[in-house]
């Protein structure tokens, strides 16, 4: 039974590479005794009928029931975290999810929304390395009741190119074993600095909507965007607006009316900190 | 041919406005001038040419085929994002 931020997980496989993943990436969150009650019960099971000894697979239980399509075996854990955010998107509608990154700093929060390949992940992983803390690096959890955004202190997933790009700018994070051949290419999931699990219970005012991309080779740039277009933005990233409805509408409009919102545009990650720190200093 | 304004709900951020249509989900964001011809729509379903004469009094704008002509394609568009439909007289 682990917690993490707000929820609380009852995680279960028969797989040794899930034990070692959640030994190495969860060893310091808080546990509670498994007869406690969990919010959510996550059982990443072997593959049904000869599935479980021929080209073996995992699968995502929940309440006993498949989720999901399986997988290969060897993604079990990648399917865990997978199974973990299906977990919050489909059910925690007492927030207003978005698909985004959430950083902290002063106790004004950053998001940073993007669809996969922006270079979301990468850039929350190299600022919470720089002075930053993290509240999430997937899902951006704003309270229907009190508009604060709420950590979730979940490891860092990245993927391919920017495993290389983190482990060269923070030779001192830890990450889970590299899964290969994923339909997101290679995967891995990195430790979340020790210190930050101190604050996970601790939510931030938003402050910033910062809508990243990374462009090869371009400078780092950080420009005013219209916060109508944001909040428009920011609901075609969410993946329960249109559960939420008017109330859903309202929220999001009170998030943006508060905040400052930018697009940003970076190849370099040393760039993009001193362009964050840059932005921290002016509000 | 007349237009009415669906139930909208909407926020002014800046100097443009967010519009949400809860019975689709959804969601836009207008300029001013396409903000102020909606606004017209929600006090009751009006022409073209009254919409038109009603922003040229409140906004001292001339009464032009341009405004008209300007106009009309505001309204296609908000019909075709659903904020607005064409009714009977």
């Amino acid at each position: 039974m682990v917690s993490t931020g707000p929820f609380s997980f009852r995680l279960t496989s028969p797989f040794d590479s899930v034990a070692k993943g959640l030994s190495l990436l969860y060893g310091r969150y808080p546990v509670e005794a498994a007869d406690v009650y969990a919010d959510f019960a996550v059982h990443i099971d072997r593959g049904a009928g000869l599935r479980r000894w021929i080209k073996p697979q995992s699968r995502f239980m929940f309440d006993g029931q498949p989720v999901f399509e399986p997988l290969p075996e060897a993604h079990a854990y990648p399917l865990l975290e997978w199974s973990m955010n299906w977990c919050i998107s489909a059910h925690a509608h007492q927030y207003l999810i978005i698909h985004a990154a959430v950083i902290e700093r002063g106790g004004r929060a950053a998001v940073l929304p993007a669809p996969p390949g922006s270079g979301k992940s990468t850039l929350c992983a190299g600022l919470v390395h720089r002075g930053w803390r993290l509240l999430s690096d997937e899902l951006a959890l704003v309270s229907m009741a009190d508009g604060l955004v709420w950590p979730l202190c979940r490891p860092v997933s990245l993927k391919n190119a920017s495993i290389d790009v983190i482990r060269r700018f923070e030779p001192t994070a830890l990450f889970n074993r590299v899964t290969h051949d994923t339909t997101k290419g290679s995967v891995t999931h990195m430790q979340v600095p020790p210190a930050h699990l101190d604050a996970m219970h601790t939510p931030a005012a938003l402050r910033w909507v910062v809508f990243p991309k990374y462009l090869a080779g371009a400078p780092a740039k950080m420009a005013a965007r219209s916060r109508a277009g944001s909040v428009v933005d920011l609901a075609r990233n969410s993946f329960n607006f249109g559960v939420l409805g008017t109330p859903g509408f309202e929220r999001l409009c009170d998030l943006v009316e508060g905040s400052r919102c930018f697009d940003f545009s970076y190849s370099a990650l040393d760039d993009a900190v001193s362009a964050f720190d840059q932005l921290a200093s002016a509000a | 041919m007349l237009f009415a304004a669906k139930s909208i709900f909407w926020r002014q951020l800046d100097d443009e406005w967010v519009v949400f249509l809860p019975e689709s989900g959804v969601l836009t964001s207008l300029d001013s001038f396409n903000a102020t011809v909606l606004d017209s729509l929600e006090r009751g379903a009006q022409s073209t040419e009254a919409i038109a004469m009603t922003l040229a009094h409140d906004a001292d704008l001339p009464l032009t085929t341009a405004l008209t002509d300007k106009i009309e394609q505001v309204l296609a568009t908000l019909v075709s994002a659903g904020l607005a439909q064409p009714v009977e007289p």
